[in-house]
């Protein structure tokens, strides 16, 4: 089973990032059996999908698949996904994956909230 | 019927010697199985970024200067065979951290980039080696097709990885300035 350690999830391990900034996490990775693949997923909870409608139909998904981890039996996932300034405020479900070359899978999963004021942390 | 004139055991007897070898053999090839598990060399050990070797080059907090080459020199070893490593070299103006870093630096104050320098390659070690020394010629231009390549605080990124894909990373803070 790959191992995911997370050191920092949004600015300064906050859980929260703000539209135009970006979401920062760093991660220790180890799948002794060889990562094939990582990806981030992130949609609205119910609750925002109901809100939905207030933002003009804005949405913000991520569904990224990171294939430049194939082949490694570790590494420290260090990424920032940028979100974008139409981006609605409220609470989000965020997922990191990591599957290993025998298809397994260990999956990560925490709250993020967008809000106002988050200080940028550009790579 | 001729088999079994010349066979001094009964059927139902056979049967059970039969089942008993079919467990004995089993049993045999389970452990042979687990054996040859336990005797097979798996790797699990990471590889190994040295810089406290005298001539490695650069060191955290050290300097490059525009329009002169370096060697970036570092010692690597794995305990069964290296891979390859990669060099990253990116502007580090808003002093973001990675969770690799040694310690700080006295840095200049924060800016927006304009023409930052970035380099990122990855080199190949020969085959066999669980020692390495790296070395690698280098120049940071004084100016590339965007103009005067920006000066201040930088982060020169080390990865190192193993044959079967353990790997390591060392973030040096470094400066990039002119002479």
């Amino acid at each position: 089973m790959p191992e995911i350690d997370m050191h920092e999830f949004g600015y300064e391990n906050t859980g929260t990032a703000s539209p135009g900034g970006d979401l920062h996490m760093d991660a220790e990775i180890v799948a002794s059996a060889t990562i094939s693949e990582i990806s981030i997923e992130i949609h609205g909870g119910e609750e925002h999908a109901h809100k939905k409608a207030v933002y003009d139909g804005h949405e913000w998904e991520v569904d990224t698949v990171y294939t430049e981890y194939s082949g490694l039996k570790n590494t420290t996932f260090h990424e920032h996904i940028e979100v974008p300034e139409t981006a609605p405020l409220g609470e989000y479900h965020f997922y990191l994956k990591v599957t290993d070359m025998e298809g397994y899978q260990e999956i990560y999963e925490a709250d993020l909230e967008l809000k106002e004021g988050v200080e940028h942390d550009h790579k | 019927m001729f088999v079994t004139m010349c066979d001094p055991l009964p059927p139902v007897y056979k049967y059970y010697m039969m089942r008993q070898l079919y467990i004995t053999a089993a049993i045999i090839t389970l452990m042979t199985a687990l054996t040859s598990c336990g005797e097979t060399d798996i790797d699990d050990v990471k590889p190994i970024i040295d810089l406290s070797v005298e001539s490695a080059f650069p060191r955290n907090c050290d300097t490059l200067y525009l329009g002169e080459a370096f060697t970036f020199r570092a010692s690597f070893a794995d305990n069964q065979e290296l891979g390859s490593f990669s060099v990253d070299i990116h502007q580090n103006f808003d002093h973001h951290s990675h969770s690799t870093e040694v310690t700080a630096c006295e840095f200049s104050p924060e800016k927006e980039p304009v023409n930052p320098f970035q380099y990122t390659m990855d080199y190949d070690i020969p085959a066999g080696l669980t020692e390495y020394v790296a070395e690698v010629e280098l120049e940071i231009p004084a100016s590339d097709a965007g103009g005067a390549v920006d000066t201040g605080d930088y982060h020169f990124f080390i990865s190192l990885t193993d044959k079967v894909g353990w790997s390591a990373s060392k973030g040096l803070s470094i400066k990039i300035l002119e002479r």
